[in-house]
């Protein structure tokens, strides 16, 4: 009977374990990637947009040979500023679970003044309207895709939603089971601390080590420039807060066993 | 005294085989936990570390100096890096020699000819597809005629063709470039007419059959 007990006390020791290694977890996603705020202060404090605008603009130009213009046409159709002001506002709509829809119109009402002065001042005759037409929504298509890849974030935006309400049911069942340990298992406090704690220590050390080992971050390739950047930086990021807070439970784990270390 | 300093001993290695336990029982959760862990997801985790490393492509280190044919099979062993220079494209008739690059997206038709990626390579006995802008490295590719030689000089053998038609298409007719394997057709393509302004609608294609094959190795520039 007693070994029953014992073996219960600890198989509810190892669920309050993993309870607090699912809220840990949790309050890292929500506090980075599911933070809008996180999101835009990581773009800010980067280059992300000077490569952003390299990136849009070398691919609009890549469109120039097949197009019989010159680069001319692209002068002030966009700029930095604009870049950060769009890429700003998809962002919040879609942490928001709101419509990510850019406005373009004065990027293609500039594009087609530019196309026109271009063929009047060099004599070319446009025969046919609508390839010009064309050219105009193609180049307009690479600045939407370009900036937020709107279609891939409309399929993810349900997902973040449901997932940001998970982590607030993890948060509430985590909190009434530490209420519970608190309030039934007062005797032997101690160990529903001290070790959940070290739990997760091992646990983030252990995924800290296999990432570190097995994902070759540093010549990842995605999409374009701008994009690996933004990859690159969050995965360092959420690699550094693995060992951090590995080191974090370490300490608390160390400042538990001070604080009881006269009680029995 | 003496009793004092045995209890404090005691109470001192008692505390002490409090804590290894502790750290047992974490540490024992823990490898518990990875290994179940492992165990149910290790297919996908491995899924998704390989994307992540195939993407993680030093392109400085990618050579295709292990690029051959399997004469019996007509296939590739060891495919060019994808946007590498793997032939040079001779049509004599026209003056144009320039380098063919395996993939066709913008950033590589600014450099030379592309090579479709999902079209066989010369020597696979199946349809090549080439392509590159009207005013850079096809722009004399409508003065092309019957009988001119097209000749792709590859790092593992020279293929010659000659043109049998030509057309123009839709920027949409997939149909007009079929991609089959059975007999070696090459098909060149750029933007037309000439003059095109803005976005070209239309494709012009001059289809090549294979009409020679030499397998000895030549160097690539």
């Amino acid at each position: 009977m007693k070994k029953l007990n014992l073996i219960k006390e600890y198989i509810y020791m190892f669920l309050i374990s993993l309870l607090a290694l699912l809220l840990i977890s949790s309050l890292i996603f929500k506090f980075t990637i599911l933070n809008s705020n996180y999101m835009i202060n990581l773009l800010d404090n980067n280059n992300y947009y000077e490569l952003l605008y390299n990136d849009i603009h070398k691919e609009m130009v890549n469109n120039i040979p097949s197009s019989g213009f010159n680069e001319t046409i692209f002068n002030n159709i966009f700029d930095i500023n604009t870049l950060k002001n769009d890429t700003k506002k998809i962002l919040i709509n879609f942490y928001n679970n709101e419509e990510t829809n850019l406005d373009t119109s004065n990027l293609k009402i500039t594009l087609e003044g530019n196309i026109n002065s271009y063929i009047n001042s060099n004599n070319i005759i446009a025969s046919n309207k609508e390839e010009i037409t064309n050219f105009i929504n193609l180049i307009d298509k690479i600045y939407k895709d370009n900036v937020i890849p709107t279609s891939i974030l409309n399929n993810y935006k349900d997902k973040i939603y449901k997932l940001n309400i998970a982590i607030i049911i993890i948060i509430i069942i985590s909190l009434i089971n530490f209420a519970l340990v608190l309030i039934l298992k007062r005797k032997n406090i101690k160990n529903y601390i001290t070790i959940p704690l070290l739990f997760c220590a091992f646990i983030y050390f252990f995924a800290f080590i296999y990432i570190k080992c097995s994902v070759d971050i540093n010549n990842l390739i995605i999409y374009n420039d701008s994009i690996t950047l933004l990859i690159k930086e969050i995965f360092n990021n959420l690699i550094k807060y693995l060992i951090m807070i590995a080191i974090i439970c370490i300490e608390l784990d160390i400042l538990v066993e001070l604080i009881f270390r006269n009680k029995k | 005294m003496q009793i004092r300093s045995e209890r404090q001993t005691t109470s001192f290695k008692s505390k002490i085989k409090g804590i290894a336990e502790r750290v047992a029982i974490s540490f024992f959760f823990a490898t518990f936990f990875i290994t179940i862990f492992l165990m149910t997801c290790k297919t996908d985790i491995d899924k998704y570390l390989n994307i992540i490393n195939i993407m993680s492509v030093d392109i400085k280190k990618a050579n295709n100096d292990k690029v051959s044919i399997d004469l019996v099979k007509k296939q590739i062993i060891n495919y060019p890096a994808y946007g590498t220079i793997y032939a040079n494209l001779i049509i004599p008739s026209i003056d144009l020699y320039y380098p063919v690059y395996h993939g066709d997206d913008l950033d590589i038709m600014m450099k030379g000819i592309g090579h479709y990626a999902g079209s066989f390579f010369p020597g696979e006995n199946g349809s090549i597809l080439l392509a590159a802008h009207n005013n850079v490295h096809f722009q004399r590719l409508y003065d092309v005629k019957l009988n001119d030689k097209i000749i792709l000089e590859t790092i593992y053998g020279t293929f010659t063709y000659e043109p049998y038609d030509f057309k123009v298409i839709d920027a949409t007719d997939e149909d007009a470039l079929p991609i089959n394997q059975g007999e070696e057709i090459l098909m060149m393509y750029t933007c037309y007419p000439r003059t095109a302004v803005g976005y070209a609608s239309k494709r012009y294609v001059v289809y090549s059959k294979l009409v020679e094959a030499n397998y000895e190795k030549v160097k690539s520039n």
